[in-house]
């Protein structure tokens, strides 16, 4: 297994199918993928098999979703209405889910695999015109996509009558403005079609009913695309032979946090958390016991050790109290405050808040100063009740997923850490030490507070003034800038972002992810 | 009304069965139930978006609390409102709301009458648990009008919706994120937009207020008085808002719409919302005013009265009543409208009365009257919201008729209504327009008689595009369209019905209507619909024309038949038609009238050729001005007898679709100023004529009495929501008289001397002499300055905002050029009714199309 940089000893395993070849430094090259059999399955389809044939593949393989959802794929895409022309295939690149950076590997090193799958399912549904959604932020993801798109045409994967068919297919990378709420489907179709990001009421429940320009639209997860290429190009078998088999495929797994060998690491679903964190994360760092883990990005219930055997996959997380969602497998020791990491999840729900609903919009802001105070030592005892009490008011209210998940880091520490609060609270401060004080908002003015809260909140996914499409951002969303909290969950790997974040983001930004140090290993 | 087979859905709403049609919403229903769910973001002319969560309910079979205000209903649903995990929840988005809400009430416009307050009063816990700072902001006002106080904004996004959904503005977006929310205007900046404040209308809490309002009072201060708006003939119901009862120093705060009222539905233009100033204006005319030794003095109601009434008794009895004329007001009630006619046919004898001032051409009363009974009898305003295709001809609907121009809007969007617009200048509808014919200036009889012979297929498209200026395949297009569509509604504007040639226009119009008609679209079945709708500039042009301020018929398209009114109005009525306006006008010059009532009108500055029409009005031996300023017309007036204004005092107006609604008496007229019906009493009065009406719904009685157009009518069936009384001329009635067609007319030829074509109209801001009245309006559009095409300014080296000079054979006018982007060269636009900038100098009466030069200054 090689190591990409030995100084961050982060890594990445040549795995089975979507990671065969991501530590091959050339492979974002159409001539190496194509070496390694690239585009393949491309031809097969065109050549041999019908569109519905290519339908049946994906079933077969009982492709589900790896956006967090999990939803079967080929079940999607029959939602959308038939004889309803244009349609549209998307894949959700927005990928902005604290602690994952899965999606980022792919378009950077191995871009055309994600291309030749995009293809293959806009053959399948009947689509002419592809977007790829971009996460403002990564640069060279949005490079290195073009660069692909741009061999794929000279190729001849993209264009008119591709591959002398009659199959014509375009595609365009699309870049956000940095939301992360964007990331949610139907904002993120508001924002391609250059409105403000904000999830779009439901019914229609799926985009593919009704999806951009409220056409019908495949959208879907990077990976879940890939995957798709994977599985045309040498038949579902190639795919169910790993994994349980409610949920089969491999995952690629975002190791994060206290672990030694954190990483993305493509391995088969049903392999057990334990086995990730000790066989691949290495176990806990010198001295140190694991705490807890989060196994799917921010938004996910955090487990305590005594869940670490459940198999790691769809069904397995639900059993074990939480979800597998993204992925983002989030690590916190023994040295870990669970206050300061629930305060510093929630301050990242807060800052991403759309601001549509009420709920999420007032409760995220009132359960992140509660947990402010408690860390810094002002909790009263009455405040862990009125915690819940606020979850419990935002808790099925709210307008989309985002604010559902805002109180479940808070809920899942109180629930299995409260005394920790309670400790917090009894001695006026953090038991963990004083190094994890929240720099920047103490002693601030009211109005210092808001002037940095609206700066810091301009950012919004497509036109967020009046006259549509404005793409410049006001700073970068705060879940991919910001500056590690110490002793807090999941922020101490983070280095230094790929771009300077704006001040104001860099001091409220709660949490932040891997990634960085993957392009600058390249 | 709309479908006559609508399916109903029953459910149950706490234990309540109520059957509704399917569709409606769980909220609707149970308001329908008589179940009250509290709302913040569901309005119910806006779609639904589900966002603030406050109207939360438990239905079964659904895992969640679901907001009722996005969930429709659906056969045997059960819904619950009234339990405690309901309560919870609102108290829940309550508590939040307030959370960093500013909870300024003691200084909110809104205190008191607020849905925050009110929801909290009725759902909310009496204490908070909310004790961290509070977020907190200031207010930013959004110039020219509205405020913003976002630390009241509860984010339900009305604001921005209505002014998409129904202005189609689109002038607000949310801007920031999270609890930093607002929305705002581009680049949070200033509103460049209609102005209308409907966002602050619909705003459920005092997050947006106008300037003009901002913390001048309290719900409790004002006396509300249901009304209409005293601007465009679409008729809006107002309410107004006066202070100062206990004062007795009354004036108007402010105007509002309100929600399931009138025709407009809680709507109002910027006129109507902010155009009330000139009700208020320190220069009313507030006592009588005599001319003696050439200066116009003060003077009691009886000197003056009593000098109306012997001037007008003697120059009858010296020159014959036809020596007398008399020019009404298209903005007076109906009552008065009937009353001056009635004075001067039946007292002083004479048929010389008409309400045009602007017309170079008056149409004849036969050619209105076969267009108005082809009007749709479900009013056309609903008519407009439903039509597949409106046909759009010689009507600025935005700035003219702003609701009717709204129904529109809304069709196009959500109900894939198309439009056909023809039109010389680039006007708003070229955006949702499917088509735009941009025809050559004072062609539009020719336009019209055109469509009608390709329809009919009978005409040329070559032949007649190249008459009226435009491609023949795009006039093919738009013919093709027209035939082609289920159902049509023909939108007639000023430029047809006071254009160059109105009888042919109006008749070609009809023709076209007719032959539509017997056509069927392909594969339907059945003759098509088709509407013809007049356009109505003036709240009450149509009340003019229905009660008979034409010199061509007694009220109700009564044309010279003179039998419904001979014995009560008086005994020897006369029966040849009299004098229009124009006609009036040129005698005076001549010297062949000799006395001019002047009822609210303004000649001086509205009819063609000012310096002809003053020289005319200096002419008269005795001219007599009622109004409610010191207009130019009553600068040169004899007796200038002041009126009170639409907010002081009760009658009725009838919109341009033929609803007769009632205006109400919101406050005392100022200082000893009249109604005109009872000024018109006291003259008649005083000519030996003692009318017995007491009030002005005694008018309203005789009218129903001796109009069978009006018969039926009662104050009381006028009363809110809407009125339903609606009035349409018989067909037969038109048919009595046929105009005569003459041909229309081709383009005018450019000419070297005066190479532009001078269009005068209208403005969103400014409709007439009221508006530049209104110190609010004022400050909306101040200067008054001529649109030109940005070719033409280059040419001629003119940068926007610098002054020009414009020369016509008629006069010159000196003015601010604006530099219109997408304005046709060769054609300039100057607002009309600047009294600084009286358009009409410039205007020849006898020219079909006016020209002038522009010269820099
Ligand atoms: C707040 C929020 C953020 C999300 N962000 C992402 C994201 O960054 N990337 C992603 O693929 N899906 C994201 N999703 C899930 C998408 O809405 C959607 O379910 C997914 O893209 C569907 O793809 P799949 O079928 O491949 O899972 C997000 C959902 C929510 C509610
Ligand atoms: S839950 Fe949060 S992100 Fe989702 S709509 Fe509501 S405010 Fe926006
Ligand atoms: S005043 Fe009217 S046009 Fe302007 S923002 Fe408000 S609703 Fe829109
Ligand atoms: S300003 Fe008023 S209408 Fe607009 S979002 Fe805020 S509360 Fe709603
Ligand atoms: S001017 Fe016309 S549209 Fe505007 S408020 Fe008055 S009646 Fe309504
Ligand atoms: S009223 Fe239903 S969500 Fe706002």
């Amino acid at each position: 297994m090689p190591v990409v940089n030995k100084e961050s000893a982060a890594r990445m395993n040549d795995g089975p199918l979507l990671f065969r070849y991501i530590n091959d430094p050339e492979q974002y090259r159409i001539t190496r993928y194509l070496q390694h059999g690239g585009y393949a399955g491309l031809r097969k389809a065109l050549k041999e098999m019908t569109p519905a044939q290519v339908v049946e593949y994906v079933a077969q393989a009982n492709l589900r979703g790896r956006g967090g959802a999990f939803f079967p794929t080929a079940r999607k895409w029959g939602l959308m209405p038939p004889g309803v022309f244009p349609r549209y295939v998307v894949a959700n690149a927005d990928e902005s889910e604290p602690g994952t950076c899965k999606d980022r590997q792919i378009m950077e090193r191995d871009p055309h695999q994600l291309l030749e799958g995009l293809i293959l399912s806009a053959y399948a549904v009947g689509a002419e015109q592809v977007y790829i959604y971009l996460r403002w932020e990564f640069e060279l993801a949005a490079e290195r996509l073009w660069g692909a798109i741009r061999e794929a045409y000279d190729h001849g994967f993209l264009g008119q009558r591709i591959l002398g068919s009659n199959f014509n297919c375009d595609m365009a990378v699309h870049r956000g403005a940095g939301a992360y709420i964007c990331g949610e489907e139907t904002a993120l179709l508001d924002s391609l079609e250059g409105k403000r990001g904000q999830p779009r009421l439901r019914p229609p429940y799926f985009p593919a009913a009704k999806g951009y320009l409220s056409m019908p639209t495949a959208l879907s997860n990077v990976e879940t695309y890939c995957n798709v290429t994977h599985i045309v190009r040498e038949g579902p078998q190639v795919f169910t032979q790993f994994g349980r088999e409610k949920c089969p495929g491999t995952k690629l797994v975002c190791l994060s946090g206290h672990v030694r060998q954190p990483g993305v690491y493509e391995l088969p679903l049903g392999v057990s958390l334990r086995e990730i964190l000790y066989e691949w994360g290495g176990g806990p760092l010198e001295g140190r016991q694991f705490k807890a883990v989060i196994p799917g990005g921010a938004s996910m219930p955090i487990l305590p050790p005594d869940k670490f055997d459940y198999p790691f996959d769809f069904e397995g997380m639900v059993e074990a109290g939480s979800m597998i969602g993204s992925a983002g497998v989030i690590v916190m020791d023994d040295s870990t405050c669970m206050v300061g990491a629930a305060m510093n999840l929630v301050r990242f729900f807060e800052h991403e808040s759309c601001g549509k609903c009420t709920p999420c919009r007032e409760g995220c802001p009132w359960l992140s100063q509660i947990l402010r105070r408690i860390e810094h030592g002002q909790g009263r005892p009455k405040d862990i009740d009125l915690l819940l009490a606020i979850c419990q008011q935002m808790d099925g209210k709210c307008f989309c997923l985002l604010g559902e998940s805002a109180l479940v880091p808070v809920r899942s520490a109180i629930q299995h850490w409260r005394h920790e609060f309670e400790q917090h609270v009894a001695e006026g401060r953090c038991p963990f030490g004083d190094g994890h004080t929240d720099p920047g908002t103490r002693g601030d003015t009211d109005e210092a507070r808001v002037q940095r809260r609206v700066v810091a909140r301009r950012g919004m996914g497509g036109g967020a003034v009046p006259g549509g499409g404005c793409r410049q951002p006001g700073a970068h969303r705060g879940g991919s800038a910001g500056q590690p909290e110490r002793g807090t969950g999941a922020a101490f790997h983070a280095a230094a972002c790929d771009r300077d974040a704006d001040r104001a983001v860099a001091r409220d930004g709660p949490l932040c992810r891997l990634g960085s140090w993957f392009s600058d290993a390249l | 009304m709309s479908d006559a087979t609508v399916d109903t859905v029953t459910l149950t709403i706490d234990g309540i069965e109520v059957s509704v049609p399917k569709g409606t919403l769980v909220v609707d229903a149970a308001r329908k139930a008589g179940i009250e769910i509290p709302v913040f973001c569901s309005h119910p002319k806006l779609e639904p978006i589900g966002a603030c969560r406050m109207c939360l309910v438990r239905v079964e079979k659904i895992p969640k609390l679901i907001t009722s205000c996005t969930l429709q209903v659906a056969e045997g649903m059960v819904v619950t409102t009234n339990s405690a995990e309901v309560a919870a929840a609102r108290a829940g988005v309550l508590e939040f709301l307030l959370s960093n809400h500013s909870l300024d009430c003691p200084f909110c416009d809104k205190g008191g009458e607020c849905d925050l307050q009110d929801h909290t009063f009725r759902h909310g816990v009496p204490e908070g648990r909310f004790e961290e700072p509070k977020i907190l902001r200031q207010k930013k006002p959004m110039p020219p009008i509205i405020e913003k106080v976002m630390s009241r904004c509860v984010h339900c996004a009305r604001c921005i919706r209505y002014c998409d959904e129904v202005m189609g503005v689109g002038a607000l977006r949310f801007i920031n994120r999270g609890v930093c929310t607002e929305p705002a205007a581009f680049m949070d900046g200033g509103l460049a937009c209609e102005q209308c404040g409907n966002c602050i209308e619909v705003c459920p809490v005092g997050a947006l207020t106008a300037e003009f309002y901002d913390l001048k009072a309290r719900p409790l201060d004002r006396k509300q008085t249901n009304s209409l708006c005293q601007y465009c003939g679409d008729g809006c119901t107002m309410t107004i808002e006066v202070k100062g009862r206990h004062s007795g120093e009354t004036h108007i705060i402010r105007t509002r719409g309100h929600d399931g009222q009138g025709v407009n539905d809680e709507f109002l233009c910027v006129r109507g919302r902010f155009g009330y100033g000139m009700v208020n204006s320190p220069e009313r005319l507030k006592q009588p005013l005599v001319r003696r030794d050439g200066e116009l003095v003060p003077a009691t109601w009886d000197e003056a009265l009593d000098l109306v009434a012997t001037r007008l008794a003697e120059i009858r009895e010296r020159h014959g009543a036809d020596a007398i004329g008399g020019i009404g007001s298209e903005k007076c009630t109906n009552e008065e409208a009937y009353l001056f006619g009635k004075l001067l046919r039946g007292v002083l004898g004479t048929n010389n009365v008409d309400y045009r001032t602007e017309a170079k051409r008056p149409f004849q009363a036969a050619s209105l009257a076969r267009l108005l009974a082809l009007a749709p009898p479900e009013g056309a305003l609903w008519r407009l919201r439903h039509a597949r295709l409106v046909v759009l001809v010689g009507a600025d609907l935005t700035s003219e008729n702003p609701w009717s121009e709204k129904q529109i809007i809304q069709a196009t969007a959500k109900d894939h209504q198309r439009v056909l617009l023809a039109y010389p200048r680039r006007i708003r509808p070229v955006e949702y327009a499917s088509r735009w014919l941009r025809h050559a200036p004072g062609t539009e009889p020719a336009l019209l008689r055109g469509l009608a012979g390709l329809v009919a297929n009978e005409a040329q498209a070559e032949q007649v595009a190249a008459t009226v200026g435009v491609a023949p395949d795009e006039l093919q297009a738009f013919a093709k369209e027209l035939q082609d569509a289920p159902d049509v509604v023909l939108l007639l504007g000023p430029r047809v019905c006071a254009g160059t040639d109105p009888d042919a226009a109006m008749l070609a119009a009809a023709q076209l209507a007719q032959t539509l008609g017997v056509r069927r679209p392909a594969g339907a079945d059945g003759p098509k619909r088709v509407d013809v709708v007049v356009l109505a500039r003036h709240n009450n042009t149509r009340g003019a024309q229905d009660l008979g301020l034409l010199p061509d018929t007694y009220p109700g398209y009564a044309g010279m038949k003179t039998a419904g009114f001979a014995p009560e109005w008086g005994e020897a009525l006369p029966t040849r038609p009299g004098k229009s306006t124009p006609e009036m006008l040129a005698a005076a010059a001549h010297g062949e009238l000799k006395a001019l009532y002047v009822l609210g009108a303004n000649p001086a500055v509205a009819f063609p050729d000012g310096e002809r029409v003053r020289q005319a009005l200096a002419g008269v031996e005795f001219l007599v001005v009622q109004d409610l300023f010191l207009t130019p017309t009553a600068q040169q007036a004899d007796v200038v007898l002041p009126a009170a204004s639409f907010a002081e005092k009760e009658g009725t107006f009838t919109n341009g679709e033929g609803r007769v609604q009632r205006v109400r008496r919101a406050m005392e007229p100022v200082g000893e100023a009249r109604a005109d019906w009872e000024i018109l009493q006291a003259v008649a009065g005083r000519l030996g004529r003692p009318w017995p009406y007491l009030s002005a719904g005694e008018v309203a009685r005789e009218i129903t009495r001796l109009v069978p157009l009006y018969a039926g009518l009662s104050y009381q069936a006028l009363d809110l929501p809407v009125s339903n009384f609606l009035v349409r001329p018989a067909p037969l009635a038109a048919a009595a008289a046929e105009p005569v067609v003459s041909g229309g007319a081709g383009p005018a030829a450019p000419s070297g001397e005066y190479p532009f074509v001078l269009l005068t109209g209208q403005t969103l801001f400014h409709s007439g002499t009221l508006s530049p009245w209104a110190p609010e309006m004022r400050r909306l559009a101040q200067h008054a300055y001529v649109e030109i095409a940005p070719e033409d300014a280059a040419t001629l080296g003119v940068a926007d905002g610098e002054r020009v000079r414009l020369v016509s054979p008629r006069g010159a006018l000196s003015l601010f050029a604006h530099v219109q982007p997408g304005g046709a060269p060769g054609i300039l636009f100057l607002p009309h009714h600047f009294a600084e900038a009286p358009a009409n100098v410039l205007l020849d009466a006898a020219a079909a199309v006016d020209r002038v030069r522009v010269e820099k200054e």
